[in-house]
Protein backbone atom coordinates (compact mmCIF):
# COMPACT_ATOMS: atom_id res chain seq x y z
CA UNK A 1 0.00 0.00 0.00
CA UNK A 2 1.15 3.50 -0.83
CA UNK A 3 2.30 5.50 2.16
CA UNK A 4 -0.42 8.08 2.82
CA UNK A 5 -1.57 10.67 5.35
CA UNK A 6 1.78 12.43 5.23
CA UNK A 7 2.42 16.16 4.96
CA UNK A 8 5.09 15.83 2.28
CA UNK A 9 6.69 13.27 0.04
CA UNK A 10 8.83 10.78 1.96
CA UNK A 11 12.58 10.76 1.44
CA UNK A 12 13.71 8.68 -1.50
CA UNK A 13 15.82 5.62 -0.92
CA UNK A 14 18.16 3.63 -3.06
CA UNK A 15 18.45 -0.10 -3.38
CA UNK A 16 20.80 -2.31 -5.34
CA UNK A 17 19.39 -4.80 -7.80
CA UNK A 18 20.15 -8.29 -6.49
CA UNK A 19 20.96 -9.42 -10.02
CA UNK A 20 23.03 -6.66 -11.64
CA UNK A 21 23.78 -4.50 -8.57
CA UNK A 22 22.44 -1.44 -10.40
CA UNK A 23 21.26 1.25 -7.97
CA UNK A 24 17.52 1.91 -8.26
CA UNK A 25 15.78 4.89 -6.65
CA UNK A 26 12.68 4.25 -4.54
CA UNK A 27 10.36 7.24 -4.19
CA UNK A 28 7.98 5.60 -1.70
CA UNK A 29 10.27 3.22 0.17
CA UNK A 30 7.68 2.25 2.77
CA UNK A 31 4.78 1.76 0.43
CA UNK A 32 6.24 0.15 -2.67
CA UNK A 33 6.38 -3.63 -2.80
CA UNK A 34 7.73 -4.15 -6.30
CA UNK A 35 10.39 -2.33 -8.28
CA UNK A 36 11.84 -2.71 -11.76
CA UNK A 37 15.59 -2.57 -12.25
CA UNK A 38 16.33 0.04 -14.88
CA UNK A 39 19.41 -1.88 -16.00
CA UNK A 40 18.55 -5.59 -16.17
CA UNK A 41 14.73 -5.18 -16.12
CA UNK A 42 14.27 -7.57 -13.24
CA UNK A 43 10.88 -7.30 -11.57
CA UNK A 44 11.96 -7.33 -7.94
CA UNK A 45 9.79 -7.88 -4.88
CA UNK A 46 10.49 -6.75 -1.33
CA UNK A 47 9.74 -9.54 1.13
CA UNK A 48 10.26 -9.71 4.90
CA UNK A 49 13.06 -7.53 6.32
CA UNK A 50 13.30 -5.63 3.06
CA UNK A 51 14.90 -8.58 1.35
CA UNK A 52 14.87 -8.25 -2.44
CA UNK A 53 13.72 -11.20 -4.52
CA UNK A 54 13.67 -11.30 -8.28
CA UNK A 55 10.17 -12.32 -9.34
CA UNK A 56 10.46 -12.31 -13.10
CA UNK A 57 11.69 -10.38 -16.08
CA UNK A 58 9.96 -7.08 -16.85
CA UNK A 59 10.04 -6.35 -20.58
CA UNK A 60 11.67 -3.00 -21.39
CA UNK A 61 9.43 -0.17 -22.47
CA UNK A 62 8.89 0.61 -26.15
CA UNK A 63 8.50 4.37 -25.67
CA UNK A 64 10.32 6.48 -23.16
CA UNK A 65 7.86 8.14 -20.77
CA UNK A 66 7.01 11.76 -21.53
CA UNK A 67 6.98 12.48 -17.80
CA UNK A 68 10.17 11.17 -16.25
CA UNK A 69 10.08 9.06 -13.09
CA UNK A 70 10.62 11.22 -10.03
CA UNK A 71 9.01 14.29 -11.65
CA UNK A 72 6.92 16.30 -9.24
CA UNK A 73 3.91 18.40 -10.20
CA UNK A 74 0.88 20.08 -8.71
CA UNK A 75 -2.13 18.84 -10.65
CA UNK A 76 -5.80 19.57 -9.93
CA UNK A 77 -5.23 20.36 -6.29
CA UNK A 78 -2.77 17.60 -5.44
CA UNK A 79 1.00 17.20 -5.33
CA UNK A 80 2.05 14.21 -7.36
CA UNK A 81 5.29 12.41 -7.97
CA UNK A 82 5.59 10.08 -10.94
CA UNK A 83 6.82 6.75 -9.58
CA UNK A 84 5.90 4.26 -12.29
CA UNK A 85 5.30 3.92 -16.01
CA UNK A 86 3.41 1.01 -17.57
CA UNK A 87 2.72 0.05 -21.15
CA UNK A 88 -0.48 -1.93 -21.52
CA UNK A 89 -2.52 -3.48 -24.29
CA UNK A 90 -5.83 -5.18 -24.78
CA UNK A 91 -5.41 -8.92 -24.51
CA UNK A 92 -7.58 -9.70 -27.53
CA UNK A 93 -6.58 -6.75 -29.70
CA UNK A 94 -3.59 -4.65 -30.56
CA UNK A 95 -4.75 -1.44 -28.85
CA UNK A 96 -1.95 -0.23 -26.60
CA UNK A 97 -1.81 2.65 -24.15
CA UNK A 98 0.45 4.00 -21.46
CA UNK A 99 -0.10 4.72 -17.79
CA UNK A 100 1.90 6.93 -15.44
CA UNK A 101 1.60 6.02 -11.75
CA UNK A 102 1.22 9.17 -9.70
CA UNK A 103 1.89 9.12 -5.98
CA UNK A 104 0.33 11.63 -3.60
CA UNK A 105 1.45 11.60 0.05
CA UNK A 106 -2.08 12.25 1.37
CA UNK A 107 -4.33 10.08 -0.79
CA UNK A 108 -2.12 7.49 -2.45
CA UNK A 109 -2.07 6.46 -6.10
CA UNK A 110 -3.65 7.98 -9.17
CA UNK A 111 -2.49 7.76 -12.75
CA UNK A 112 -2.41 9.37 -16.15
CA UNK A 113 -3.61 7.13 -18.97
CA UNK A 114 -2.47 8.17 -22.46
CA UNK A 115 -3.92 6.68 -25.64
CA UNK A 116 -3.29 8.18 -29.09
CA UNK A 117 -2.21 11.44 -27.49
CA UNK A 118 -5.36 11.73 -25.36
CA UNK A 119 -4.66 11.99 -21.63
CA UNK A 120 -6.96 11.05 -18.77
CA UNK A 121 -6.36 11.63 -15.09
CA UNK A 122 -7.60 8.51 -13.32
CA UNK A 123 -8.12 8.04 -9.60
CA UNK A 124 -10.07 5.80 -7.27
CA UNK A 125 -12.27 6.23 -4.24
CA UNK A 126 -9.43 7.78 -2.22
CA UNK A 127 -9.76 10.85 -4.46
CA UNK A 128 -13.46 10.48 -5.35
CA UNK A 129 -15.21 8.99 -2.28
CA UNK A 130 -18.58 8.79 -4.05
CA UNK A 131 -17.17 6.01 -6.25
CA UNK A 132 -17.74 3.82 -3.19
CA UNK A 133 -21.48 3.99 -3.87
CA UNK A 134 -21.15 2.34 -7.27
CA UNK A 135 -21.85 -1.37 -7.24
CA UNK A 136 -21.02 -4.16 -9.64
CA UNK A 137 -23.87 -4.85 -12.04
CA UNK A 138 -23.87 -5.84 -15.69
CA UNK A 139 -25.25 -2.57 -16.90
CA UNK A 140 -24.74 -0.99 -20.25
CA UNK A 141 -24.63 2.28 -18.43
CA UNK A 142 -24.03 3.50 -14.93
CA UNK A 143 -25.26 6.51 -13.06
CA UNK A 144 -22.66 8.47 -11.19
CA UNK A 145 -23.21 11.87 -9.61
CA UNK A 146 -26.35 12.54 -11.68
CA UNK A 147 -24.60 11.74 -14.96
CA UNK A 148 -25.30 8.78 -17.16
CA UNK A 149 -22.15 6.98 -18.28
CA UNK A 150 -22.59 4.76 -21.34
CA UNK A 151 -20.66 1.59 -21.97
CA UNK A 152 -17.90 2.35 -24.46
CA UNK A 153 -15.53 -0.58 -24.35
CA UNK A 154 -14.87 -3.92 -22.65
CA UNK A 155 -11.47 -5.57 -22.67
CA UNK A 156 -8.92 -7.44 -20.62
CA UNK A 157 -5.88 -5.29 -19.95
CA UNK A 158 -2.41 -6.80 -19.76
CA UNK A 159 0.92 -5.22 -18.97
CA UNK A 160 3.51 -5.41 -21.73
CA UNK A 161 6.30 -3.33 -20.23
CA UNK A 162 6.97 -1.23 -17.16
CA UNK A 163 9.49 0.74 -15.13
CA UNK A 164 9.31 2.23 -11.65
CA UNK A 165 7.82 0.99 -8.39
CA UNK A 166 4.45 -0.49 -7.50
CA UNK A 167 2.61 -1.86 -4.51
CA UNK A 168 1.03 -4.77 -6.37
CA UNK A 169 2.11 -7.42 -8.82
CA UNK A 170 1.12 -5.61 -11.94
CA UNK A 171 2.81 -8.11 -14.27
CA UNK A 172 0.47 -10.80 -13.01
CA UNK A 173 -2.64 -8.68 -13.22
CA UNK A 174 -5.10 -9.11 -16.09
CA UNK A 175 -8.10 -7.09 -15.06
CA UNK A 176 -11.34 -7.30 -17.01
CA UNK A 177 -12.14 -3.68 -17.66
CA UNK A 178 -15.32 -1.92 -18.74
CA UNK A 179 -15.25 1.73 -19.74
CA UNK A 180 -18.28 3.96 -19.35
CA UNK A 181 -18.08 7.45 -20.80
CA UNK A 182 -19.75 10.77 -20.13
CA UNK A 183 -17.23 13.21 -21.61
CA UNK A 184 -15.05 14.64 -20.21
CA UNK A 185 -15.36 11.87 -17.63
CA UNK A 186 -14.92 8.14 -17.88
CA UNK A 187 -15.58 5.45 -15.29
CA UNK A 188 -13.50 2.29 -15.34
CA UNK A 189 -14.85 -0.88 -13.80
CA UNK A 190 -12.14 -3.43 -13.13
CA UNK A 191 -12.93 -7.03 -12.19
CA UNK A 192 -11.02 -10.21 -11.48
CA UNK A 193 -8.06 -8.45 -9.98
CA UNK A 194 -5.89 -10.78 -7.89
CA UNK A 195 -7.14 -10.91 -4.34
CA UNK A 196 -10.48 -9.23 -5.06
CA UNK A 197 -13.84 -10.68 -5.99
CA UNK A 198 -15.75 -7.45 -6.36
CA UNK A 199 -15.35 -4.76 -8.97
CA UNK A 200 -13.27 -1.66 -8.41
CA UNK A 201 -14.36 1.63 -9.90
CA UNK A 202 -12.10 4.47 -11.00
CA UNK A 203 -13.03 7.87 -12.31
CA UNK A 204 -11.08 9.37 -15.20
CA UNK A 205 -11.17 13.00 -16.25
CA UNK A 206 -9.87 14.19 -19.58
CA UNK A 207 -6.69 16.24 -19.29
CA UNK A 208 -5.15 18.49 -21.91
CA UNK A 209 -1.44 17.92 -22.53
CA UNK A 210 -0.82 21.63 -21.91
CA UNK A 211 -2.25 21.31 -18.40
CA UNK A 212 -0.02 18.33 -17.61
CA UNK A 213 3.00 19.99 -19.21
CA UNK A 214 2.50 23.06 -17.07
CA UNK A 215 1.95 21.05 -13.89
CA UNK A 216 5.08 18.91 -14.35
CA UNK A 217 7.18 21.58 -16.11
CA UNK A 218 7.63 19.59 -19.31
CA UNK A 219 8.11 20.85 -22.85
CA UNK A 220 4.69 20.53 -24.53
CA UNK A 221 6.40 19.46 -27.76
CA UNK A 222 7.41 16.19 -26.13
CA UNK A 223 3.80 15.10 -25.87
CA UNK A 224 2.51 12.78 -28.60
CA UNK A 225 0.20 14.24 -31.21
CA UNK A 226 -3.51 13.62 -30.69
CA UNK A 227 -5.01 11.12 -33.11
CA UNK A 228 -8.77 10.94 -33.68
CA UNK A 229 -11.23 11.66 -30.91
CA UNK A 230 -10.60 10.35 -27.40
CA UNK A 231 -13.25 8.21 -25.68
CA UNK A 232 -13.86 10.94 -23.12
CA UNK A 233 -12.56 13.95 -25.02
CA UNK A 234 -14.89 16.85 -24.33
CA UNK A 235 -16.73 18.15 -27.38
CA UNK A 236 -16.79 21.88 -27.92
CA UNK A 237 -19.78 21.28 -30.20
CA UNK A 238 -21.67 19.52 -27.40
CA UNK A 239 -20.86 22.39 -25.07
CA UNK A 240 -22.20 24.90 -27.59
CA UNK A 241 -25.27 22.80 -28.34
CA UNK A 242 -26.09 22.37 -24.65
CA UNK A 243 -25.70 26.11 -24.11
CA UNK A 244 -27.77 27.29 -27.09
CA UNK A 245 -30.26 24.46 -26.54
CA UNK A 246 -31.09 26.00 -23.17
CA UNK A 247 -31.38 29.52 -24.59
CA UNK A 248 -33.52 28.81 -27.67
CA UNK A 249 -36.76 27.96 -25.78
CA UNK A 250 -36.39 31.21 -23.82
CA UNK A 251 -35.91 33.16 -27.05
CA UNK A 252 -38.94 31.49 -28.68
CA UNK A 253 -41.06 32.46 -25.66
CA UNK A 254 -39.66 36.00 -25.96
CA UNK A 255 -40.68 36.10 -29.65
CA UNK A 256 -44.21 34.98 -28.72
CA UNK A 257 -44.41 37.60 -25.95
CA UNK A 258 -43.25 40.39 -28.28
CA UNK A 259 -45.84 39.31 -30.85
CA UNK A 260 -48.54 39.28 -28.19
CA UNK A 261 -47.47 42.69 -26.85
CA UNK A 262 -47.51 44.15 -30.37
CA UNK A 263 -51.03 42.82 -30.95
CA UNK A 264 -52.20 44.36 -27.66
CA UNK A 265 -50.53 47.73 -28.15
CA UNK A 266 -51.46 47.95 -31.84
CA UNK A 267 -54.63 45.88 -32.13
CA UNK A 268 -55.99 44.71 -35.46
CA UNK A 269 -58.31 47.27 -37.03
CA UNK A 270 -60.66 46.73 -39.94
CA UNK A 271 -60.47 49.86 -42.10
CA UNK A 272 -62.52 48.60 -45.02
CA UNK A 273 -64.97 45.74 -45.51
CA UNK A 274 -67.19 46.60 -48.47
CA UNK A 275 -68.85 45.05 -51.50
CA UNK A 276 -68.48 47.14 -54.65
CA UNK A 277 -70.77 47.01 -57.63
CA UNK A 278 -68.72 46.80 -60.80
CA UNK A 279 -69.91 47.83 -64.26
CA UNK A 280 -68.59 46.34 -67.46
CA UNK A 281 -66.88 48.73 -69.86
CA UNK A 282 -68.57 47.93 -73.16
CA UNK A 283 -65.83 49.65 -75.16
CA UNK A 284 -63.11 47.24 -73.98
CA UNK A 285 -62.84 43.47 -73.90
CA UNK A 286 -63.13 41.93 -70.41
CA UNK A 287 -62.60 45.28 -68.68
CA UNK A 288 -64.82 46.99 -66.12
CA UNK A 289 -65.09 50.66 -65.32
CA UNK A 290 -62.48 51.73 -62.78
CA UNK A 291 -63.73 53.26 -59.55
CA UNK A 292 -62.55 54.94 -56.40
CA UNK A 293 -63.40 53.75 -52.89
CA UNK A 294 -64.33 55.99 -49.97
CA UNK A 295 -61.40 57.26 -47.91
CA UNK A 296 -60.13 55.68 -44.73
CA UNK A 297 -57.53 56.81 -42.25
CA UNK A 298 -54.47 55.10 -40.78
CA UNK A 299 -53.53 56.69 -37.46
CA UNK A 300 -50.47 54.66 -36.45
CA UNK A 301 -47.11 55.98 -37.59
CA UNK A 302 -46.52 52.86 -39.62
CA UNK A 303 -48.85 49.96 -40.29
CA UNK A 304 -49.08 46.76 -42.20
CA UNK A 305 -52.22 46.24 -44.26
CA UNK A 306 -53.72 42.88 -45.11
CA UNK A 307 -55.92 43.07 -48.23
CA UNK A 308 -58.52 40.41 -48.92
CA UNK A 309 -60.00 40.62 -52.43
CA UNK A 310 -63.05 38.43 -53.10
CA UNK A 311 -65.43 37.96 -56.00
CA UNK A 312 -68.18 35.44 -56.70
CA UNK A 313 -66.65 34.20 -59.93
CA UNK A 314 -67.71 30.78 -61.10
CA UNK A 315 -65.64 28.80 -63.61
CA UNK A 316 -63.98 32.05 -64.58
CA UNK A 317 -61.32 34.56 -63.68
CA UNK A 318 -61.04 38.07 -62.32
CA UNK A 319 -57.99 40.26 -62.32
CA UNK A 320 -57.90 43.56 -60.53
CA UNK A 321 -55.36 46.25 -60.01
CA UNK A 322 -55.76 47.98 -56.66
CA UNK A 323 -53.82 51.18 -56.05
CA UNK A 324 -53.57 52.44 -52.51
CA UNK A 325 -53.17 56.20 -52.69
CA UNK A 326 -52.09 58.57 -49.94
CA UNK A 327 -54.35 61.57 -50.37
CA UNK A 328 -51.85 63.98 -48.91
CA UNK A 329 -48.84 63.29 -51.10
CA UNK A 330 -50.18 60.87 -53.71
CA UNK A 331 -47.68 58.21 -52.68
CA UNK A 332 -49.08 54.96 -54.00
CA UNK A 333 -48.86 51.19 -53.67
CA UNK A 334 -50.10 49.14 -56.57
CA UNK A 335 -51.22 45.55 -56.40
CA UNK A 336 -52.43 43.36 -59.23
CA UNK A 337 -54.09 40.14 -58.19
CA UNK A 338 -55.75 37.40 -60.20
CA UNK A 339 -58.52 35.22 -58.90
CA UNK A 340 -59.44 32.06 -60.72
CA UNK A 341 -62.02 29.57 -59.64
CA UNK A 342 -62.99 26.50 -61.64
CA UNK A 343 -64.90 23.39 -60.69
CA UNK A 344 -66.52 20.46 -62.37
CA UNK A 345 -67.46 16.82 -62.32
CA UNK A 346 -65.30 14.35 -64.19
CA UNK A 347 -64.99 10.55 -64.17
CA UNK A 348 -67.36 10.26 -61.24
CA UNK A 349 -65.46 12.76 -59.12
CA UNK A 350 -66.02 16.45 -58.51
CA UNK A 351 -63.04 18.77 -58.63
CA UNK A 352 -62.23 22.39 -57.87
CA UNK A 353 -59.28 24.55 -58.80
CA UNK A 354 -58.25 27.96 -57.56
CA UNK A 355 -60.13 30.19 -55.18
CA UNK A 356 -62.60 33.08 -55.13
CA UNK A 357 -60.31 35.23 -53.01
CA UNK A 358 -56.72 36.48 -52.76
CA UNK A 359 -54.66 37.95 -49.93
CA UNK A 360 -52.04 40.68 -50.22
CA UNK A 361 -49.85 42.04 -47.44
CA UNK A 362 -48.55 45.60 -47.59
CA UNK A 363 -45.84 46.68 -45.19
CA UNK A 364 -44.74 49.90 -43.52
CA UNK A 365 -47.60 52.12 -44.64
CA UNK A 366 -47.29 55.60 -43.08
CA UNK A 367 -50.20 57.26 -41.32
CA UNK A 368 -52.58 59.41 -43.32
CA UNK A 369 -55.77 59.41 -45.32
CA UNK A 370 -56.01 56.85 -48.11
CA UNK A 371 -58.35 55.62 -50.79
CA UNK A 372 -58.18 52.84 -53.35
CA UNK A 373 -58.28 53.10 -57.13
CA UNK A 374 -59.64 49.83 -58.48
CA UNK A 375 -59.33 48.57 -62.05
CA UNK A 376 -61.21 45.27 -62.45
CA UNK A 377 -61.13 42.93 -65.44
CA UNK A 378 -62.85 39.58 -65.71
CA UNK A 379 -63.65 36.80 -68.15
CA UNK A 380 -67.21 37.00 -66.87
CA UNK A 381 -68.65 40.39 -67.85
CA UNK A 382 -71.87 39.57 -66.04
CA UNK A 383 -69.95 39.63 -62.76
CA UNK A 384 -71.37 42.44 -60.65
CA UNK A 385 -69.46 42.30 -57.45
CA UNK A 386 -66.04 42.69 -55.90
CA UNK A 387 -65.44 42.61 -52.16
CA UNK A 388 -62.49 44.34 -50.53
CA UNK A 389 -61.49 43.88 -46.93
CA UNK A 390 -58.53 45.72 -45.41
CA UNK A 391 -57.15 44.85 -41.99
CA UNK A 392 -54.66 47.23 -40.44
CA UNK A 393 -52.04 45.94 -37.96
CA UNK A 394 -52.56 42.25 -38.70
CA UNK A 395 -50.38 39.72 -36.91
CA UNK A 396 -47.49 39.32 -39.36
CA UNK A 397 -46.98 35.58 -38.99
CA UNK A 398 -44.22 35.49 -41.59
CA UNK A 399 -42.12 37.67 -39.26
CA UNK A 400 -42.77 35.30 -36.35
CA UNK A 401 -41.85 32.16 -38.29
CA UNK A 402 -38.82 33.69 -39.97
CA UNK A 403 -37.50 34.97 -36.64
CA UNK A 404 -37.91 31.54 -35.02
CA UNK A 405 -36.25 29.93 -38.04
CA UNK A 406 -33.30 32.34 -37.85
CA UNK A 407 -32.95 31.72 -34.11
CA UNK A 408 -32.91 27.96 -34.73
CA UNK A 409 -30.34 27.97 -37.54
CA UNK A 410 -27.24 28.08 -35.35
CA UNK A 411 -28.62 25.61 -32.77
CA UNK A 412 -29.40 23.19 -35.61
CA UNK A 413 -25.86 23.62 -36.94
CA UNK A 414 -24.41 23.11 -33.43
CA UNK A 415 -26.53 19.98 -32.99
CA UNK A 416 -25.39 18.65 -36.37
CA UNK A 417 -21.70 19.26 -35.53
CA UNK A 418 -22.16 17.73 -32.08
CA UNK A 419 -23.81 14.67 -33.52
CA UNK A 420 -21.08 14.19 -36.13
CA UNK A 421 -18.44 14.55 -33.45
CA UNK A 422 -20.16 11.96 -31.25
CA UNK A 423 -20.54 9.59 -34.21
CA UNK A 424 -16.80 9.82 -34.81
CA UNK A 425 -16.09 9.24 -31.13
CA UNK A 426 -18.28 6.16 -31.05
CA UNK A 427 -16.72 4.73 -34.21
CA UNK A 428 -14.02 3.42 -31.84
CA UNK A 429 -16.58 1.54 -29.78
CA UNK A 430 -18.39 -1.77 -30.21
CA UNK A 431 -21.34 -0.29 -28.34
CA UNK A 432 -22.07 2.74 -30.51
CA UNK A 433 -25.64 4.04 -30.22
CA UNK A 434 -25.27 5.42 -33.76
CA UNK A 435 -24.71 2.11 -35.53
CA UNK A 436 -28.36 1.15 -35.51
CA UNK A 437 -29.21 4.37 -37.37
CA UNK A 438 -26.90 3.74 -40.31
CA UNK B 1 -26.20 29.60 -15.99
CA UNK B 2 -23.24 31.94 -16.36
CA UNK B 3 -21.28 29.22 -18.15
CA UNK B 4 -24.27 28.75 -20.49
CA UNK B 5 -24.19 32.44 -21.42
CA UNK B 6 -20.42 32.31 -21.78
CA UNK B 7 -20.51 29.36 -24.17
CA UNK B 8 -23.25 30.94 -26.26
CA UNK B 9 -22.36 34.61 -25.99
CA UNK B 10 -21.80 35.21 -29.72
CA UNK B 11 -25.03 33.40 -30.56
CA UNK B 12 -26.80 35.37 -27.86
CA UNK B 13 -25.62 38.69 -29.32
CA UNK B 14 -26.91 37.75 -32.79
CA UNK B 15 -30.10 36.29 -31.34
CA UNK B 16 -30.86 39.47 -29.42
CA UNK B 17 -30.21 41.55 -32.55
CA UNK B 18 -32.65 39.35 -34.48
CA UNK B 19 -35.26 39.54 -31.71
CA UNK B 20 -34.67 43.30 -31.46
CA UNK B 21 -35.33 43.84 -35.17
CA UNK B 22 -38.30 41.48 -34.97
CA UNK B 23 -39.77 43.55 -32.11
CA UNK B 24 -39.15 46.78 -34.06
CA UNK B 25 -40.87 45.35 -37.13
CA UNK B 26 -43.83 44.00 -35.17
CA UNK B 27 -44.46 47.32 -33.42
CA UNK B 28 -44.11 49.28 -36.67
CA UNK B 29 -46.09 47.09 -39.03
CA UNK B 30 -43.05 46.13 -41.09
CA UNK B 31 -43.28 42.76 -42.78
CA UNK B 32 -39.91 41.10 -43.48
CA UNK B 33 -41.18 40.97 -47.02
CA UNK B 34 -44.46 42.12 -48.48
CA UNK B 35 -46.48 40.39 -51.17
CA UNK B 36 -44.60 40.14 -54.44
CA UNK B 37 -47.51 41.67 -56.32
CA UNK B 38 -46.99 45.03 -54.59
CA UNK B 39 -45.31 47.83 -56.53
CA UNK B 40 -44.55 51.04 -54.69
CA UNK B 41 -45.00 54.60 -56.01
CA UNK B 42 -46.12 53.62 -59.48
CA UNK B 43 -47.34 57.14 -60.10
CA UNK B 44 -43.79 58.47 -59.91
CA UNK B 45 -41.43 55.79 -61.07
CA UNK B 46 -43.46 54.91 -64.14
CA UNK B 47 -43.16 51.17 -63.58
CA UNK B 48 -46.84 50.41 -63.64
CA UNK B 49 -47.52 47.00 -65.11
CA UNK B 50 -51.20 47.47 -65.75
CA UNK B 51 -53.05 49.45 -68.21
CA UNK B 52 -55.19 52.33 -67.24
CA UNK B 53 -53.52 53.41 -64.04
CA UNK B 54 -51.98 56.57 -65.39
CA UNK B 55 -55.16 57.59 -67.07
CA UNK B 56 -56.88 57.64 -63.72
CA UNK B 57 -57.06 60.75 -61.61
CA UNK B 58 -56.61 60.73 -57.92
CA UNK B 59 -59.08 62.43 -55.66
Amino acid sequence: MATINLNAFPYSDEVACPKCKNIVTLYDPEGSEYIVCTSCHSFIRFIANDTLVIQKYAPPVNQQPVIRLGSVGFFRGYDFKVIGYIEKKEKAAGYAWREYILYNYEKGYANFAEYDGHWTFVAGKEFYPSLEKLSDRSWNFIEYEENEYNLFNKYTAMTTALIGEFDWDILFEQAKTSEFVAPPNIVYKEQDKPGTSTADFYLGKYAEPAEIAEAFKIDINLFPQKVGIGANQPSVHAKRWLAVGKIVPVLVILVALVGFAASVIKPELQVMDNDYFIVSDSTKVNEFKPFITPSFELKDNSSALDFLIKSDIDNNWLETTVVLVNEKNNQSWEVTESIEYYHGYEAGESWTEGSQEANVLLSDIPNGKYHLNIYPASGDTTNKNIHINILANPVIWRNVWVTILLLCLYPLYAWYRMRNYEKQRWMNSDYSPYEAEE
Amino acid sequence: MISTFKSARIYLIFALLIVGYYAYSMFNGIAFWESSTVTRNTEYNNNSRVRGVHAFYHK
